[in-house]
């Protein structure tokens, strides 16, 4: 259900400003509505941040963002009673704290990378040398020069001469080259050049898309052989130096991590407090402010602001007016059994204030279109175990998603009694279908999956046309009525014509339904005829509920007759086991992703206006 | 003869979709990796429009199975 909503205005004396400012952040319940507009020419004004604040502001945003890439996660929320200590001390004095953490962790941290990435290169330097070795060439020390290898194919050989002129251009000259194989395939090429020439000549090896290599500075002037020694000792040693770097870097880590991550929340938390201000306007005196809050929020709201600020700070409520739906947050409130349901809904749009959240339907049918397609007992019942570990032992994965992957299993067992399968036919004998077998009466079953399609469908446009009424749309409420008008003719003669109830009912529900056709290009216009086509098309697309349980239930059937058919009973089962398991990752994944489609396309397209502001309180 | 044009027919009705299925998948599928490189908040949304023209397929299996059912001992 979307939450009601009132319209909050602030007014307060500029004197208690940052009080106000800071119990509004402690509430956490008002969605400050952005300035878009101040009028021109009159007392009042947008709130700016001074200089100071805005030096403030910059210097928390560099402790969050430092913070972050040194942690490696956003999720750790900290120790809070640690940021509330931390809570009086000023801004400076966080920052110089922060720069004294830091320092030496990114220190330590450079060096470690610096070490992975000279592990990484040696094997490159090492037959690079290599090559050269084999032409008893010798590196050159000059002071001011360094060394840059290349690596060609040989195809490109051709080319050297040209490589070598482009280079000399770049360099002005203050260069050599030389050339050796590196492979079969590939050649190795030496540049020495005047280190000022560095970046133009990076910039034409990397335009020229040729591999090159930096090699340091240290092996300049030094015979080739003492060179590859050099190497061969750096690879033995640079594992430890690497063990040692890392270790050293976590450690420290580990003794300043928890301080680290207060710092960053109450930077966080700061720095939202700077932002918001410029949500502000102000005039001489007093500072004002536009929002939302939860109309359940609105009184205690009211009490708080009274017993704290008195007549210095005045404030009023009002429910949103018709024309403000567009810009109203949306706040979702569903009872507990369905509020897991609402992360399906996170890869649609949210709901326009107004509309209608559909978070109890999709709780309700998703799990039985999941069901229906699963139906096995033994299938459902590994997911719900799954379900319970993911929720038991992966903290870090929502719980909403162990609520879902239960109930889905959950569903899938009740499904499998109505059609008697146990892991497949494995139940076969004692197991009877209190339904019916699925993979016997197909047709049973496909008919089954249509009726649930036509239900889902017409409540779908029974819910359009309550939306339609709500936000004052009566032709959309018209089009959907009359659309449900004619499906229900249609069902009449579809019905008559197959002898599923008696012939008589030909005649009205072709009437009824060539009755609809002027109604619906009334409200619609021709685009309404075509909508009536295509949920014709929305209600066959229910089919795949039988299509995907029928093959379903067949590879599990698959899986138990080819494990039965091995000669040795462990390989028998293995082969089984592993087939039901291929089966399981298959049974999470696409009936999950065709019921939830169910929903989005077929479903939702009835009613669904999304659009919505999501409610984002301004809150710790 | 008539059994021969039978099974041919649910043979067509599933191999056709299949092919047509797996084509507009195909586009399908490297726009949305495509999207997801730049966008990696748009798996889902790939996720799912990958399974739309899965109808196709879906309603092909349907008849090959009505199909079938009238096959002698079907």
């Amino acid at each position: 259900m979307i939450q009601s909503m009132n319209r909050i205005e602030v007014a307060a004396l500029k004197d208690v400003f940052p009080q106000l400012l800071s119990f509004l952040h402690e509430q956490g319940v008002v969605h400050i509505e952005p300035l878009t507009e101040v009028p021109s020419g009159g007392r009042v004004a947008r709130l700016h941040l001074s200089e100071e604040e805005e030096e403030e502001h910059g210097k928390l945003r560099s402790i969050l963002e430092a913070v972050t890439a040194l942690l490696d996660s956003t999720a750790d929320q900290g120790d809070l009673e640690r940021v509330r200590r931390l809570e009086a001390t000023p801004t400076r004095e966080l920052f110089l704290r922060f720069q004294e953490l830091t320092e030496e962790l990114g220190r330590r941290k450079a060096r470690h990378e610096e070490l992975l990435e000279e592990r990484r290169l040696l094997p490159h330097w090492e037959s690079l040398v290599d090559a050269f070795l084999s032409i008893q060439y010798a590196f050159a020390r000059r002071p001011d020069w360094s060394m840059m290898g290349l690596i060609l194919d040989r195809a490109r050989e051709h080319d050297i001469d040209a490589l070598r002129n482009e280079i000399a251009r770049v360099t002005k000259g203050r260069m050599e080259l030389s050339v050796a194989t590196l492979d079969p395939t590939r050649l190795a090429a030496l540049v020495f050049y005047e280190e000022r020439f560095e970046r133009d000549l990076e910039r034409l090896i990397w335009g020229k898309g040729v591999d090159h290599l930096t090699l340091p500075r240290k092996y300049l002037g030094k015979p080739l052989d003492e060179v590859l020694t050099d190497i061969s000792v750096r690879r033995r040693e640079i594992p430890r130096e690497i063990a040692e770097a890392e270790a050293a870097y976590r450690d420290l880590l580990t003794k300043s991590g928890e301080e680290l991550v207060a710092l960053r929340e109450l930077a966080r938390l700061r720095s939202k407090e700077l932002s918001t201000r410029t949500a502000f306007v102000q005039s001489s005196y007093t500072v004002g402010l536009i929002g939302w809050v939860p109309q359940s929020a609105a009184a205690p709201l009211r009490r708080g602001l009274e017993e704290l600020f008195g007549d210095r700070v005045f404030v009023s409520f009002r429910p949103p007016r018709p024309e403000e739906w567009a810009t109203v947050p949306v706040a979702l409130s569903n009872p507990s059994l369905a509020r897991p349901f609402e992360l399906l809904l996170l890869p649609m749009r949210r709901p326009r204030y107004g509309g209608l959240d559909p978070t109890i339907l999709l709780a309700l049918f998703f799990p039985i279109f999941f069901g229906i397609m699963v139906g096995d007992i033994g299938h459902g019942a590994v997911i719900l175990l799954g379900g319970w570990a993911v929720g038991r032992w992966f903290p870090r994965v929502p719980g909403a998603v162990s609520s879902i992957l239960m109930t889905m299993g959950g569903s899938a067992i009740a499904f499998g009694f109505l059609f008697g399968e146990l892991f497949g036919d494995l139940g076969k004998g004692w197991l009877r279908p209190l339904l019916f077998d699925r993979t016997e009466r197909m047709i049973s079953y496909l008919w089954l999956a249509l009726a649930i399609g036509v239900a889902h469908v017409l409540l779908g446009h029974l819910l359009g046309i309550i939306g339609a009424l709500r936000l004052r749309k009566p032709r959309q409420a018209t089009e959907r009525a009359a659309t449900m008008a004619a499906i229900f003719g249609g069902l009449l003669l579809l019905g008559a014509g197959v002898k599923l109830i008696p012939s008589g009912w030909f005649t009205p529900g072709l009437i009824l339904m060539l009755a609809m056709v002027p109604v619906l290009l009334y409200a619609g216009g021709l685009v309404a005829l075509l909508e009536l086509v295509s949920t014709a098309g929305h209600i066959l697309s229910y089919a795949r509920l039988m299509a995907l349980g029928v093959a379903g239930a067949m590879l599990a059937h698959v899986a138990n007759t080819l494990g039965s058919t091995e000669g040795n009973v462990v390989l028998g089962i293995l082969v089984a086991l592993l087939l039901h398991l291929l089966h399981l990752v298959m049974s999470l994944f696409s009936p999950t992703i065709q019921a939830l489609r169910l929903h989005y396309v077929e479903f939702f397209s009835k009613f669904y206006e999304p659009g919505g502001v999501p409610y984002a309180p301004f809150r710790r | 003869m008539e059994l021969l044009a039978l099974a041919f027919g649910a043979a067509l009705a599933v191999g056709l979709t299949g092919i047509a299925t797996g084509y507009a998948q195909a586009r399908i599928g490297s726009a949305g990796v495509g999207a997801m490189s730049e966008r990696p908040e748009m798996f889902t949304s790939a996720v799912i429009l990958m399974a739309i023209p899965e109808t196709v397929v879906i309603l092909g299996f349907v008849v090959a199975v009505m199909i079938m059912l009238i096959l002698p001992g079907g």
